[in-house]
């Protein structure tokens, strides 16, 4: 089986365990009381020649000093050597994948996910990462849409999705339909009510 | 060999319907609106692969452009991202030589509960045992969910649709001498 620093290198695990400490005074002080030894990083064995290459999934617990979690389900990241890119998908490289980062309601907006997802995103350019992936759904439809994550979507992808959003509207009695041009500009409630998943990408 | 897929919105209107032959594999836009044709053309050349999660299960559907279960792939994810309802429809070669012959067995299915039914929901249908009893085939024809030869004779489609009555039908033809 492929040893872990293997499969990270240039990356060492230590790097990517360091993404996970936060520095408390650089987020909110709703999340004051974090506790960075408190913190779970679990890696899976690396898979093999899996239909992306070889793989390594990982999950993060955050807790505070009181033992209460900071997410509602553990943070969950792929790692794939080999995976088909979005933006070209006849090429195959490096891609990290989001699969799951639910917040507590409680810490919503308390500049967790600002204050990690650079980090992240140096570490995974430092694996070699050619693109970053998203499963966004849920909450996180709106979230990683915002323009400051720097996601986008392919234009496939966009122009069905535009479909779905005039159908929307339709359904909901709208007589003047709004022809949207950029992922940012569909409104929210379209997101929490319209839309299941959405694969989102950024080059890195 | 080519697929046909259609693919229906919440008001049960045609969004799309493309054709995906497999011998050069092209696509060819038979009807559908404006975003949907630039859809499928954005996707035409490239290999396709989507993540979902269902049941609490990431899902990926992926395929190469010249598979033949490209479409399927596609019709799945938006129906899994969007809900709608697709359908895909299979032709042989020899579905096409024979569809302009004779007609020999129009069945409707009744009351399908799943626009994406399941070969083994076919499976459990009595009528449909009697449709095979017309056409002397086997279940297992039904099953490989393609249009199919029976002894030389007669070819079944899978189930298509009949945009009017918005009904699946099963469709017997007599293949020509």
């Amino acid at each position: 089986m492929m040893r872990l620093a293997n499969f990270l290198s240039p990356l060492t695990e230590e790097e990517l365990r360091d993404v996970y400490r936060i520095d408390v005074n650089r987020v909110q002080e709703r999340l004051a009381s974090l506790r960075n030894d408190s913190t779970v990083i679990e890696f899976s064995g690396v898979s093999e020649r899996t239909g992306d290459g070889n793989k390594l999934t990982y999950s993060v617990k955050l807790y505070l000093e009181s033992g209460d979690p900071v997410l509602d389900r553990e943070m969950e990241r792929w790692l794939s050597d080999n995976k088909r890119l979005l933006q070209n998908p006849e090429v195959r490289a490096k891609v990290a994948f989001r699969v799951k980062f639910y917040c507590r309601s409680t810490f919503r907006g308390a500049g967790l996910a600002t204050y990690l997802i650079p980090r992240e995103e140096d570490a995974f350019r430092k694996w070699g990462a050619r693109e970053i992936h998203v499963l966004a759904m849920d909450d996180g439809l709106w979230v990683w849409t915002r323009p400051q994550f720097g996601y986008t979507i392919t234009q496939g992808d966009l122009q069905s999705l535009k479909q779905k959003h005039r159908d929307w509207q339709r359904a909901r009695g709208s007589t003047q339909l709004v022809e949207i041009s950029r992922l940012d500009e569909f409104p929210r409630d379209f997101f929490e009510t319209g839309v299941s998943f959405l694969s989102l990408f950024k080059v890195i | 060999m080519s697929r046909e897929l259609k693919v229906y919105n919440e008001f049960d209107e045609l969004i799309l319907h493309a054709e995906h032959n497999l011998g050069d594999a092209s696509v060819r836009l038979i009807d559908g609106t404006r975003e949907m044709n630039r859809a499928i053309k954005a996707l035409q050349g490239h290999d396709f692969e989507r993540a979902a999660m269902i049941n609490g299960q990431i899902c990926v559907f992926q395929a190469g452009w010249d598979d033949p279960d490209f479409l399927d792939a596609v019709a799945g994810f938006w129906t899994a991202s969007f809900g709608w309802r697709t359908r895909i429809v299979q032709k042989s070669p020899k579905f096409a030589r024979a569809y302009e012959d004779v007609l020999i067995s129009n069945v409707v299915i009744p009351n399908l509960p799943d626009p994406n039914p399941s070969a083994a929901y076919y499976a459990g249908l009595g009528s449909i045992r009697e449709v095979f009893s017309v056409g002397k085939f086997q279940l297992s024809d039904l099953l490989s969910n393609v249009a199919y030869s029976v002894n030389d004779k007669f070819v079944v489609t899978s189930v298509i649709e009949n945009d009017q009555a918005r009904k699946p039908e099963l469709v017997v033809l007599k293949i020509a001498a």
